[in-house]
C-alpha cells in the first residue's frame, strides 16, 4: 500500500469512527457495496476519501474490534 | 451477498428480478431463505424470511408494520396477529419465540401475496404433560388473537389435541395464501419403525408405499427429518420430509451425500446439485475482499464495539414431499443470515430450582429430567451425535458413550431405547470389529471400547463382544502402552486428513487406555498402574484437562491392588475441585473420583453432586464442558495450541453427569 492510499485508509477510519448520520436522508445509504454515498458524505465533513478506502477503513475497524477493545485499527 | 453463490441454473433471470422487488417491501430483517425447487423445471422460487423474538427484531416488525399500509403481509388477521406478536400482548412473543413467513411463488400481485405463517409448537425436550400444555397454549393464542376466524381456531384446537401425546410437533403453519383452512404440522423424531402406525393413527389417506422408498434413507443421511401433514380441513394424502443436517456444508460431509441421494433418485438434477454444494460460506467483515452493503457497513461502525457483525448463506435443509398421485418431488431451502456478533449462545435458563427438596429427591428429579433430555436428543436413527470436527458429528463413539449412561438405569424404557441403539451400532460394526467416530471415520479403539461397554450392559450380542476386544487387543504397543488408532489402520478420513506423519495418534494414550482397561484388564491394568502421575491424575492426550481420565482409570483400578492408587487420584481430584474454572462435565468426573473414597469424601461428593444438580439448564442438560483436543497428528502429548472442539449439543457433558448423580445418589437400580 502506498503512503497516499495509507493516509487515505487512516482518513476513512477517522471519518467511521465518529460516524454521524443524522444530517443523511433515510435510505440514502444503498444495500449494496457502493461506498460513493458514504465518500461524499466524508467529502462533507472535511475527509476526502475514496470509496475504496472506506471499504478497506471498515475492514481493518472491523478486524480492531474482533482483537479486543483496547486495539486499535492498525493501517 | 447471497445471489453472487446462487447459479443461474437454481434461480432464473425473471424470477430473480421478481425476488428483489419482493424482498425489498418486506420487514427490513436480514433473515431469509429461498426455496428452490430442484426438479429438472427452472426458476419458481419462494421467499421465506424468520423473525426471532429478540426485542430488536420485535420492535422492527412494530415500526414497519405501523408505517407500511399495504405491506405483503396478508390482510388483517395476519398483521393484527404479527403487531400483536410484536408488542408480545399477552405473552404471545415469550410462548412462540420465533416465526417463519413464507410467501409462495411471489410472482402474484401485491394483494395476492399473503405469506404462510410457521409457529413453533414443542421444544424439542417438552414431551406429554409439558407438550400438551405447550398446544394448549399456542391454540389459546391463536384462537385469542382471530388468526384465521374462529372455526379455524377451533380447529387447530382439534388437530393440536388429536396429535398423541408422546409425539412432538416442532410447527404449525396458517397457509393462508393458499386456502382459508390450510394447516401444515410438522412432527419431530419420528423413527422409520414407528411412521406407518403414527400415519394410520391420523387416518392418513395417502398410499404408503409412495412415501417408504424415501422416508428410511433420508433418516440415514440426515441430523433430522421432520414429517409434515397437511390439513384442509381433514388429514391430506400429501406428505412432506424435511431433512436437516446441523454442520455447514464444508464441515458435515453427510451434506453431499444427501445431495448425491436426490440425485440419484432423479429428484435432483445432476447441475443443481452441483450448485448447492457451493453455496455455503460465512464472510467475516474483518477479511479481505467482503463486500458489504454500505447501509450495513455504517450501522455495523455505528454499533457497540462488542458488535462485529457476520453473515452466513446456507444450505438449510432439503424436502422431499410425495403428492397425493404418489409423485416424488425434492426442494432445497437457502438461507442468508446476518449476525450481530460472534459470541456464543448465553447459558440455557436453569431449570426450577431445587430447593425445598431433599438432596435423594434433588438427585432423582435432576437424573430423570436429564434422561428426558438425552432421549429427545437421539436422532430417528436412534443414535446420538455430538462434537463436530472436519470429519462431521460423531455418532458411533457418542452413541456408544450415551447408550452406556442410559443402560446404568433399570427402567425397561431406558433398556428398551438402548436394545434400538445397540442395534444400531451392531449394524455399523466394521469387518474388523471395531467402531469409530462416526461412518466416514475409521475404527479406533477408543469408540470401540464405549460400544463395547454398552453392549455389555444390554443383552447378548453373538460374536460382537469377542470380535470387537480382539480388535481391542489390536492396538496394544509391543513396548507397553495402548494406541487410539493401530499400525494397520488407515487415517484418512474419507481423504479429507492429507496423508501426513499420524505417529502421534498411534501412540501411548493413557485417556484410551483408562476406558479400555475393564474389558481387558490382564493386558492394562498394570500398564494404568505405571502410567500414574506423582501428582496422582493420568494425563488425557484426547481432552483438555484428565478428570474424565483419572475417573475411568479409577474405575478400572478397583481391586486391593489399587487401593493407593486410587487414594492418589483422589487426593488429586480434592485438588482439583477449588478450581471453579471447572466445568460440569470435569467435576462430574472429579466428583466420581471423590466418592471412590472414605466416609467423609463421599458425603462431600454427594453435597457437590448437589450443586451440580441445581445447575440443570430447562431442558435438562448442562452447560456443554467437555473438551475434546484435536492434536496435530504428529504430536505424541497434547499442548496448550491444540484445536478445542466442545460438546456443542451437550449431550456428552449431560451423559457425564447423569452417570455421576445417579452413581452417587444411589439411583442406578432405582430409575
Amino acid at each position: 500500500m502506498s503512503d497516499k492510499a495509507r493516509y487515505d485508509v487512516q482518513l476513512g477510519i477517522e471519518f467511521l469512527v465518529d460516524l454521524d448520520l443524522t444530517g443523511m436522508q433515510h435510505g440514502a445509504l444503498p444495500d449494496v457495496p457502493d461506498y460513493s454515498a458514504l465518500a461524499r458524505e466524508a467529502e462533507k465533513n472535511g475527509f476526502a476519501v475514496s470509496p475504496a478506502a472506506l471499504q478497506e477503513a471498515f475492514r481493518l475497524l472491523m478486524q480492531a474490534r474482533m482483537l479486543g477493545p483496547r486495539q486499535s485499527p492498525r493501517v | 451477498m447471497l445471489w453472487p453463490a446462487v447459479d443461474a441454473c437454481l434461480i432464473s433471470q425473471p424470477a430473480r428480478r421478481q425476488m428483489e422487488r419482493v424482498a425489498a417491501g418486506i420487514a427490513p430483517l436480514g433473515r431469509i431463505a429461498l426455496e428452490l425447487r430442484l426438479g429438472l423445471e427452472t426458476g419458481e422460487i419462494d421467499l421465506h424470511q424468520f423473525i426471532t423474538g429478540d426485542e430488536a427484531d420485535a420492535a422492527i416488525l412494530k415500526r414497519y408494520l405501523s408505517r407500511t399500509a399495504a405491506s405483503p403481509v396478508g390482510g388483517a388477521p395476519m398483521r393484527a396477529f404479527l403487531e400483536a406478536w410484536a408488542c408480545n400482548s399477552g405473552g404471545v412473543r415469550d410462548d412462540l419465540e420465533h416465526l417463519f413467513l413464507e410467501w409462495d411463488r411471489p410472482d402474484l400481485s401485491p394483494d395476492d401475496r399473503a405469506p404462510a405463517m410457521f409457529l413453533p409448537v414443542q421444544r424439542r425436550h417438552e414431551r406429554n404433560i409439558a407438550g400438551l400444555r405447550r398446544r394448549e397454549r399456542v391454540a389459546d393464542h391463536v384462537d385469542r388473537l382471530g388468526l384465521g376466524g374462529g372455526a379455524l381456531a377451533q380447529k387447530i384446537r382439534q388437530i393440536l389435541g388429536s396429535v398423541p401425546a408422546d409425539l412432538s410437533i416442532s410447527y404449525i403453519g396458517f397457509m393462508l395464501g393458499r386456502s382459508a383452512d390450510a394447516v401444515r404440522i410438522n412432527l419431530r423424531v419420528i423413527r422409520p419403525d414407528d411412521l406407518r402406525s403414527v400415519l394410520e393413527g391420523f387416518d392418513w389417506p395417502g398410499d404408503h408405499a409412495a412415501w417408504q422408498p424415501y422416508f428410511s434413507p433420508l433418516v440415514a443421511r440426515a441430523d433430522s427429518v421432520t414429517v409434515a401433514l397437511d390439513f384442509a380441513p381433514d388429514v391430506q394424502p400429501t406428505i412432506g420430509f424435511e431433512a436437516a443436517l446441523d454442520g455447514m456444508p464444508s464441515l458435515e460431509p453427510r451434506w453431499p451425500q444427501l445431495i448425491d441421494y436426490l440425485t440419484m433418485e432423479g429428484l435432483c438434477g445432476a447441475e443443481k446439485g452441483a450448485a448447492l454444494k457451493k453455496v455455503s460460506a460465512r464472510l467475516y467483515p474483518e477479511q479481505r475482499g467482503q463486500m458489504w452493503p454500505a447501509s450495513w457497513l455504517a450501522t455495523a461502525v455505528m454499533a457497540p464495539a462488542n458488535c462485529v457483525p457476520w453473515f452466513q448463506r446456507r444450505l438449510s435443509h432439503v424436502k422431499v414431499s410425495v403428492s397425493g398421485q404418489g409423485r416424488a418431488s425434492a426442494k432445497a431451502y437457502l438461507s442468508a443470515q446476518h449476525f450481530w456478533s460472534r459470541g456464543g449462545q448465553e447459558s440455557p435458563p436453569m431449570a426450577a430450582s431445587l430447593s425445598g427438596r431433599g438432596d435423594a429427591n434433588a438427585l432423582e428429579h435432576a437424573a430423570r429430567h436429564a434422561v428426558g433430555f438425552l432421549l429427545a436428543a437421539r436422532s430417528q436413527d436412534d443414535l446420538w451425535r455430538d462434537f463436530r470436527l472436519v470429519n462431521g458429528m460423531s455418532d458411533e463413539w457418542v452413541s456408544g458413550f450415551v447408550g452406556f449412561a442410559l443402560a446404568g438405569g433399570a427402567s425397561n424404557q431406558r433398556r428398551a431405547i438402548v436394545e434400538k441403539t445397540a442395534a444400531a451400532l451392531l449394524r455399523r460394526q466394521r469387518a474388523n470389529g471395531g467402531w469409530g467416530y462416526n461412518a466416514v471415520s475409521p475404527a479406533d479403539a477408543d469408540s470401540t471400547a464405549w460400544v463395547l461397554k454398552m453392549l455389555k450392559r444390554v443383552s447378548d450380542h453373538g460374536s460382537a463382544i469377542p470380535h470387537g476386544t480382539s480388535f481391542l487387543r489390536s492396538h496394544l504397543l509391543p513396548a507397553g502402552g495402548f494406541a487410539t488408532y493401530a499400525p494397520e489402520t488407515r487415517i484418512s478420513f474419507e481423504n479429507v486428513l492429507p496423508a501426513i506423519d499420524d505417529t502421534g495418534w498411534r501412540s501411548d494414550h493413557a485417556c484410551v487406555a483408562a476406558n479400555a482397561a475393564s474389558l481387558i484388564p490382564d493386558d492394562l491394568l498394570g500398564h494404568m498402574r505405571s502410567e500414574q502421575t506423582p501428582e496422582g491424575n493420568w494425563s488425557s492426550y484426547w481432552w483438555r484437562t484428565d478428570s474424565f481420565a483419572t475417573a475411568l482409570a479409577v474405575q478400572a483400578l478397583g481391586g486391593p491392588e489399587g487401593m493407593l492408587h486410587r487414594r492418589r487420584a483422589i487426593d488429586w481430584a480434592r485438588n482439583r475441585l477449588v478450581d471453579d474454572r471447572n466445568s460440569a462435565f470435569d467435576r462430574a468426573w472429579l466428583i466420581r473420583i471423590l466418592h471412590a473414597g472414605g466416609p467423609t469424601e463421599r458425603d462431600q461428593a454427594r453435597r457437590l453432586c448437589v450443586v451440580l444438580a441445581e445447575e440443570q439448564g430447562i431442558d435438562g442438560s448442562w452447560t456443554a464442558g467437555a473438551e475434546m483436543l484435536f492434536p496435530s497428528p504428529c504430536a505424541h502429548v497434547r499442548s496448550e495450541g491444540d484445536n478445542v472442539i466442545l460438546d456443542h449439543r451437550a449431550i456428552f457433558t449431560t451423559a457425564s453427569v447423569l452417570m455421576a448423580i445417579e452413581e452417587i445418589g444411589g439411583l442406578e437400580q432405582r430409575s
